[in-house]
């Protein structure tokens, strides 16, 4: 049936009718089953390709000490049969994709490209590296790292790659994986001797080019790609590819977010094999999703949109019909996920948030966003347009408000001093009149005891503290800068004390923040000898309108409340608790 | 003065010697640093110069700086000189000597973490948490200057600004640990943090779903666990022991120490408690009860195993929910004396007429309810239960949300 060439037929090979077309995974089921059942026959298919003298034979046999079927694909143009690939595999759907790679009716790869890389000898494994394709690759891109000044090729690949990127350090000289880096993977089978791999950076080779190349040239080993943020890696197999990772992503899913990536340098490693597989889709189709995502990302990305750019609601009031009225003008996606993403929008929230918030892959964020915006829902600010100060207008004028504030603080601390605190005390009270915003105080004490005697009982250890050194009053008003809003108040209280103003917060509200407070001040030493055993902390929390209609009542409330913290059992209390009792 | 600093313009060492010129001058470092203020630099040098004196004694007469720490800014001068700190990082050294009394060596090793200020090692939590896409890499930065600045550990620094969680600081330690010990591979651990954050689950869960490891395998425990489990650590503490137990190459104990969350003694305890656990002479549900009963108190390993007959358990004050509500100033004064007043009219209970009449929900006599129950279990006293109650009625959530959020019970994720 094929050319002459072809090498005798095997004894008692099982013959399946012709095929009009490319068989299918089914057909492969079949004749997997059928070479099974008739150990040790092989059991041979073929096919033609309409308007085409072409013809294939795809064969599989078991073989003693193989634990899985051994294919192996022929093709005769009309005269001549060569051996495509053998391939020994008990996947379906790799078999299905080599011989889609292998046939012209697969318009995306071509079969020229592989018999031009692969030797026409019979018995020749496409698995084994192949010096031609790897040729290819270099006139294609002409980075190959093929050693011209006398080095080895893995010499000259990995002293280029350990001097151009850190994390190809990762691989050590000989190109061996370090342990401890990346995937365990099987039959890692190292490149013959005088074999090169190649590398370059992405940034002028467009990571879909790269790959479909890789593809098409029938390249086995692993793809290493270095971006910006992150790590990922293609394993192919005869330009399969097999398994792809990238930062915790699998599968064609790490496909498609490597396409979208830009910038960074990438490594070729013949050679390197796996045996699990996680991609599925035909690499084109992922090819072009990837392309199509990217073409949206570059979009939003001339607009402005960075990880810091803000997401700004475009209309304030626009009730769920009308949201969804929107939203269905923009291209199909789940309209009630985007429905619900777009209510999460809250003031001042970041494409950072967004992902924070719904940690999502660009395959599924970089859509949502394309939607509101083409459906007019949103608009993206710089970062500098929301985070900038509300005075920053004034420029140079500014620099006399700063000075004023600054010359509120205690010098020694950095800290608020007590009168401007109970300026802006006043200030918060005055919105609390006016508008019955409810206010928060919280009064607290931060002290050392002088000698920690666990023996000591509640009285003896009140009259054993000693005011923390000025840098330990720095370092613990760092720490509370952390836990608090922006909005709230940090000072002096008199001379000894501290307090925390929390406008339009309650109670409840408010011991969390002081509990906050209290932990981050005792998970680790505010300077040395100063930690959780030497540390006294009290805090009273009083509250208007809760404890009283006035300052006074408020200040009485939340010295109370302190008062009995200090002799207390627990470190917070909160003003009615000391009504009550 | 043998190492006399270099002060004036074109005066420093580096002009003399005809080399290129110093970054930063030892003055405008003190000065960067705000160990000492520009105007009284001005007059110390002014001074110096008219006495003939070494500057350094004229700062010490002054008060303005220790002769300790003017040498200890003339050796970072030395290492921004020698391209071994760049002058950002000096100036955060010597920020970090001062103000949380680093040895010169802790300072310069903390700041090398900083990418942006030159440093040469990349934060290992920092990297882990950026890769897996937890933070980014301006999140990173912030937090590690953060860290730096409030003298705690980067992690910590996230959580408290909303980075990340406490659950995926403790999955992205696991994984360090895991990698460090050769148990799985970067790989696996960054594929599973990310799977961790994404589902929320702790990252031994993806692990075993991907065959990094043994579907058997438990987190493994240390005596920061017993701590934390016996109430003597918060969530917090315990995390920051274990983020420097794993992330500065230091055994638990030591970072227990370092961080002042225990003492030698209490460790000693709390060890020969582990060993009796890990003999099985004593279950750690024992080990929890008695360590519960020592809170606060250097002890011996006697007076541990004696806990149970020698300490008495610490009275608290009853409490009832209806006083809870009052209390608390969940239900008005007004109210609760006019309920009360219906109460004994129609003989029907207070908490019914205070629903009916809207001053109360079912959701706050629910809270009510299960806070006084964790009182009556010990769980919290009663300051803890006015508190909670006061939180959950204010913001709708249950006590159970309350509890964690609080950090007040363990909750080992």
């Amino acid at each position: 049936m094929l050319g002459s060439s072809k090498p005798p037929p095997g004894q008692g090979k099982i013959r399946l009718p012709k095929l009009q077309s490319t068989p299918t995974l089914e057909n492969f089921q079949y004749m997997c089953e059928q070479a099974h059942a008739n150990f040790p026959r092989e059991v041979e298919q073929v096919w033609g390709l309409p308007g085409s003298n072409k013809m294939f034979s795809l064969g599989v046999k078991y073989e003693r000490g193989v634990p899985h079927p051994v294919w192996t694909l022929w093709e005769d143009s009309g005269g001549t049969a060569n051996l495509v690939w053998k391939q020994e595999s008990s996947d379906y759907q790799l078999i299905d994709d080599m011989v889609s790679m292998a046939s012209p009716a697969n318009p995306s790869t071509s079969s020229s490209n592989l018999a031009a890389a692969t030797p026409s000898q019979p018995g020749f494994t496409k698995t084994d590296w192949e010096p031609g394709a790897t040729d290819a690759f270099q006139r294609q891109f002409g980075s190959s790292s093929t050693s011209q000044s006398g080095m080895s090729p893995f010499e000259s690949q990995f002293g280029r790659a350990a001097t151009s990127s850190q994390g190809l350090s990762a691989l050590s000289p000989t190109g061996e994986r370090v342990p401890g880096h990346g995937p365990v993977f099987v039959d890692k089978q190292a490149a013959p001797a005088g074999v090169a791999g190649f590398d370059g950076t992405i940034d002028k080779i467009p990571m879909s080019s790269l790959v479909d190349s890789i593809s098409n040239d029938g390249l086995t080993g692993r793809l290493e790609v270095l971006g910006d943020e992150s790590v990922g890696e293609i394993y192919f197999l005869n330009g399969v590819p097999m398994f792809a990772q990238v930062a915790g992503i699998l599968g064609d899913n790490a496909v498609r977010e490597l396409l979208t990536w830009r910038t960074g340098t990438f490594a070729f490693f013949p050679g390197d094999r796996t045996e699990i597989r996680n991609i599925h889709k035909k690499l084109n189709e992922t090819i072009m999703e990837g392309i199509a995502l990217l073409d949206k990302k570059k979009h939003l990305e001339r607009l402005g949109l960075t990880p810091d750019a803000y997401l700004v609601k475009k209309h304030r009031n626009l009730s769920d019909t009308e949201i969804k009225l929107y939203l269905s003008k923009g291209e199909p996606a789940d309209l009630n996920y985007q429905f619900e993403v777009y209510k999460s929008i809250g003031h001042k929230y970041s494409l950072s948030d967004l992902l924070r918030d719904r940690p999502m892959e660009s395959a599924d964020w970089v859509p949502l966003v394309f939607n509101f915006l083409t459906c007019d829902l949103i608009e993206i600010r710089p970062p500098d347009a929301v985070k900038v100060g509300a005075l920053d207008f004034l420029e140079e004028a500014k620099i006399e408000v700063d000075a004023i504030y600054t010359s509120m603080l205690r010098p020694e601390t950095g800290v608020l001093a007590y009168p401007g605190f109970l300026l802006f005390l006043q200030h918060e009270f005055y919105r609390f009149e006016a508008y019955g915003w409810p206010m928060s105080l919280i009064l607290f004490e931060m002290n050392r005891k002088k000698d920690y005697d666990s023996t000591a009982k509640e009285g003896s250890l009140r009259s054993s503290v000693e005011l923390l050194p000025p840098q330990a009053v720095t370092v613990a008003a760092k720490r509370i800068e952390l836990v608090k809003r922006p909005l709230d108040v940090f000072g002096h209280y008199e001379t000894l004390e501290f307090a925390l103003l929390l406008p339009n917060t309650k109670v409840g509200s408010a011991s969390y923040v002081a509990n906050r407070i209290l932990q981050t001040l005792t998970i680790s030493p505010l300077s040395p000898q100063i930690d959780k055993k030497t540390l006294k902390l009290a805090f009273g929390i009083a509250n208007l309108p809760a404890d009283g209609e006035t300052l006074y009542d408020l200040l009485s409330a939340v010295r109370s409340a302190k008062d009995k913290a200090v002799a207390g059992n627990f470190p917070i209390v909160i003003s009615k608790s000391v009504k009550s009792s | 003065m043998t190492n006399d600093p270099v002060w004036g313009e074109g005066s420093d060492a580096q002009e003399q010697s005809g080399s290129q010129a110093p970054p930063i001058k030892i003055g405008e470092l003190l000065v960067a640093a705000q160990l000492i203020s520009q105007e009284n630099l001005d007059d110390s040098m002014a001074l110096a110069m008219k006495m003939h004196l070494p500057l350094g004694r004229i700062f010490a007469m002054n008060g303005y700086l220790t002769e300790e720490m003017l040498q200890t800014g003339i050796e970072i001068c030395s290492l921004i000189r020698e391209g071994k700190l760049t002058v950002e990082s000096g100036v955060k050294a010597l920020e970090l000597i001062k103000f949380q009394g680093l040895a010169l060596s802790d300072a310069v090793g903390r700041v090398s973490a900083l990418p942006s200020v030159g440093g040469v090692h990349a934060s290992q939590l920092g990297d882990i948490l950026r890769e897996s896409a937890a933070a980014n890499s301006a999140q990173i930065e912030t937090g590690i200057i953060q860290s730096l600045d409030a003298a705690i550990p980067l992690g910590q620094a996230l959580i408290w600004t909303g980075v990340i969680t406490p659950s995926l600081l403790k999955s992205a330690l696991v994984g360090l640990q895991l990698i460090k010990e050769g148990k799985a591979t970067r790989g696996q651990v960054l594929q599973a943090l990310r799977g961790a954050r994404l589902r929320r689950v702790h990252i031994y869960q993806p692990l075993k779903e991907i065959n990094a490891i043994d579907k058997d395998a438990e987190p493994p425990e240390s005596i920061a666990d017993l701590l934390y489990l016996a109430g003597l650590l918060s969530e917090p503490e315990y995390l920051t022991a274990v983020e420097v137990h794993i992330t500065e190459d230091k055994t638990i104990d030591e970072a227990l120490l370092s961080c002042g969350l225990a003492s030698p003694a209490s460790l000693t305890a709390t060890n020969e408690l582990q060993a009796m656990i890990n003999e099985e002479a004593l279950s750690k549900e024992q080990a929890i009860h008695l360590l519960k009963k020592l809170e606060d108190v250097d002890w011996e390993i006697a007076q541990v195993l004696g806990a149970l007959e020698d300490v008495p358990s610490e009275e608290e004050e009853s409490l009832e929910w209806m006083d809870l509500l009052e209390i608390t100033g969940v239900v008005h004064p007004e109210d609760m004396d006019d309920a009360k007043k219906k109460s004994l009219a129609r003989r029907e209970p207070v908490h019914s007429i205070l629903l009916d009449g809207g001053a109360i929900t079912q959701h706050t006599v629910q809270c009510a309810n299960e806070i006084v129950g964790a009182v009556q279990q010990q769980l919290i006293n009663v300051e803890q239960a006015r508190i909670l109650l006061s939180y959950c009625h204010e913001n709708n959530v249950s006590v159970e949300d309350g509890l964690r959020r609080f950090n007040w019970i363990p909750v080992l994720v």
